[in-house]
């Protein structure tokens, strides 16, 4: 059984050091648990008057009340979450997965291991390479508009997931991790990946639970540190169950000719709102951000991402898809920021609205900040219905309405899906994506 | 099997508040072909949407009858099921869904007994040699980047798999080199054998070497003016349509109301 701190009471200091001392973290990692913890309490609350949180409100919340549960001594894995293994992507490299934020499964292959691939949860991790993950933990940053759901994520994760390739070690089969929830306290999901110079890998990190039958609460957090020339696929797949309020912010940080490509993928949750971040800040860095985002029901997402590009010679491409049905709501906001002196950077941004029902609502928000003279940015936004002669179409070949458009959204998705390009995963995501439109919600 | 496969009678249609279509009569029995031909903008196209059940045409009079069925009641997709097809004029591109994946939910959806996925990439094998397509076309997105000639093919390759009672070819010629129309009339010949309805809409008589109609009636200003064989279509081929018109007595003006 999880045994929760609520009772008896300790003050929240007291509960961050009984963390620290259960998973007998070094003194460092106590620090910036401690420090973390420091800035969840003085960060204010956001509210809808802040321009980031204007389209989700939170002030029903009441995180100070929210605490973690300790890691479980004999935790268990689900028999769902075992059958999402099994039954998931074939050819992989090594898989973690964890339930409430207790490793409950850990599989890795000899090769990982033989090419010095470390893919372990954060626990080992910082007991077996704790300078390596010292390293770069002390580094991490929070952004000021999400800092108060990062630093309690970084305060309160209990584990997670650290991968960190060596210099020219290209990783060929995928890697994944699912963090799940059983809805029995709060979840804090944490992913750290070091890709040194040359080093090439594809992560997958799946959010994952069944529909729950109360209010859960979650927040997570991903740092991904991109080495010179490095490669990165990162596929963020979210199928968290209703009842779920998850906040979770990405960073990338991309070294000098380093090209990461993430991919977030959104099906799940009640509300969700997650700031997917590439910070280019050496000549050569390609970014390519894709969004795939499917709602139905009452289901509230909103997602910003962020093209920072600090120095010149960088290139960023963004497509965000979107397709809603029922009474699901969207918001997708995008910041291109091109700082001085950041010349011949090249930046482009695209977001797609797909809107199947009446009651579902879609918004898009372009935002660009140029300060370099010398750049090439380009943006676009669209919000549409399902196309009336796609569906004529369609139906004229005997296919009911609901097949139809469920063929017209699959199509409109499956171009970005088509470029997580281990087929293993793709295949799983596309599988998971189509069946929950076959099966959405009015 | 006392019905006649289709009967139109007294078919009017308007397209946002404007009649189109003023009053067609019309019976195809199964096994008959029957060419539909006509100026641009004289009806034939609005007669093979509202057929079909396209949601901007307006049927402000008539009926029309699928084996005895009323066909204006019944939602697009029951038209398919009922046994409708139309070969489109301008098929629609559907980004994203392969035609393998189009065409084998299409089936399921038109079909009781459900295909192996052997059967219908075998059936659909055979479908695009007989058109003379690559079988990559399947994995294509459906008419994305196709030419107008490789659209027009599709449209055939779809109904060869569909096998309709009833199909409806809107300008299939249209688009097609001199072989594009042999190779597709011919298939259109295999595939509707003894039993299956065709109303072949066309400008010209070129397709009608291939695929030989029982009937010809020629549209003015929404109306069939003229129905008659094989000799009509020759006889349209060596004096125009202008003859048609004074002989009918249709007034250029309202030729030019339907533009």
């Amino acid at each position: 059984m999880a045994s929760t701190l609520m009772n008896p009471s300790p003050t929240g200091l007291e509960l961050i050091d009984t963390l620290s001392r259960h998973l007998a973290e070094p003194e460092w990692a106590g620090a910036l648990r401690r420090e973390a913890w420091h800035r969840f309490m003085q960060a204010p609350m956001p509210s809808r008057t802040h321009e980031h949180w204007r389209r989700t409100d939170v002030s029903h919340l009441n995180l100070e009340d929210i605490t973690p549960a300790l890691p479980r001594s004999t935790p268990a894995l689900p028999r769902w979450l075992e059958e999402t293994i099994r039954k998931g992507a074939k050819r992989i490299g090594g898989t973690l997965a964890f339930v409430d934020g207790s490793l409950v499964y850990s599989h890795t292959g000899d090769s990982l291991r033989k090419h010095g691939v470390i893919f372990t949860d954060w626990q080992h991790a910082i007991q077996q390479h704790p300078d390596a993950i010292r390293q770069v933990a002390e580094q991490l940053d929070y952004d000021p508009a999400d800092e108060k759901f990062t630093a309690m994520a970084r305060a309160y994760a209990t584990s997670g997931t650290v991968l960190i390739v060596p210099r020219g070690v290209a990783v060929t089969l995928p890697l994944q991790t699912f963090f799940a929830a059983s809805g029995d306290g709060p979840v804090f999901p944490r992913t750290l990946v070091v890709l040194e110079e040359g080093s090439r890998v594809t992560l997958l990190d799946g959010l994952l639970s069944p529909d729950l039958p109360a209010r859960a609460f979650g927040s997570g957090v991903a740092d991904l540190v991109l080495g010179e020339g490095a490669e990165l696929t990162y596929v963020l797949f979210q199928q968290w169950g209703q009842g779920m309020e998850y906040f979770h912010h990405q960073r990338a940080v991309l070294g000098r000719d380093s090209h990461l490509t993430t991919i977030t993928v959104a099906l799940g949750a009640s509300l969700s709102k997650a700031t997917i971040e590439s910070v280019l800040c050496s000549p050569g860095a390609v970014s390519d951000m894709l969004g795939v985002v499917f709602g139905d029901d009452n289901q509230h997402f909103d997602h910003h991402t962020v093209q920072l590009h600090t120095v010149g010679n960088t290139t960023s491409d963004l497509l965000f898809k979107v397709a809603l049905d029922g009474q699901s709501y969207s918001a997708y906001s995008g910041l291109i920021r091109i700082e001085p002196g950041a010349q011949k950077a090249n930046a482009y941004q695209r977001n797609e609205n797909l809107v199947l029902s009446k009651q579902a609502h879609a918004e898009t928000l372009p935002n660009l900040e140029i300060e370099a003279n010398d750049v090439r940015c380009t943006h676009g936004a669209t919000v549409a219905p399902v196309d009336i002669e796609q569906m004529f179409y369609l139906m004229s070949r005997g296919l009911a309405p609901r097949d139809a458009s469920r063929l017209v959204v699959e199509g409109f998705l499956q171009p970005v899906l088509d470029r997580i390009s281990a087929k293993s995963l793709r295949e799983m995501v596309s599988a998971k994506v189509d069946a929950k439109i076959a099966s959405r919600r009015a | 099997m006392s019905h006649p496969l289709l009967e139109i009678r007294d078919l009017h249609v308007a397209v946002d508040g404007k009649p189109i279509l003023k009053g067609v009569n019309l019976t195809i029995n199964r096994g008959e072909i029957h060419a539909l031909m006509g100026r641009n903008g004289s009806g034939k196209s609005t007669l093979a949407a509202t057929l079909m059940g396209h949601p901007r045409y307006e049927v402000t009079r008539g009926e029309v009858l699928f084996e005895g069925q009323n066909l204006l009641e019944m939602e697009v997709d029951e038209r398919a099921r009922a046994g409708v097809f139309l070969a489109f004029q301008y098929p629609v591109a559907i980004p994203g869904v392969s035609v393998a994946n189009f065409l084998r939910s299409a089936l399921k959806s038109l079909r009781e007994e459900e295909m192996s996925a052997r059967e219908f990439r075998n059936a659909l094998k055979e479908e695009f040699k007989a058109l003379h397509m690559p079988d990559s076309f399947a994995s294509r997105y459906v008419n994305e980047g196709f030419s107008g000639g490789e659209k027009k093919r599709l449209e055939i390759v779809q109904m060869g798999m569909i096998k309709p009672k009833l199909a409806i070819l809107d300008e299939t010629d249209s688009g097609l080199d001199i072989d594009g129309v042999r190779i597709v009339s011919e298939n259109v010949n295999r595939i509707a054998g003894q039993d299956t309805g065709v109303l072949l809409i066309t400008h010209y008589q070129r397709i009608l070497r291939y695929i030989r109609p029982h009937f010809v009636h020629v549209m003015v200003g929404g109306r069939i003016i003229r129905s008659g064989d094989e000799s009509l279509a020759h006889e349209l081929e060596q004096r125009g349509y202008d003859w048609l018109l004074q002989e009918a007595g249709a007034e250029e003006k309202e030729l030019q109301e339907v533009g």
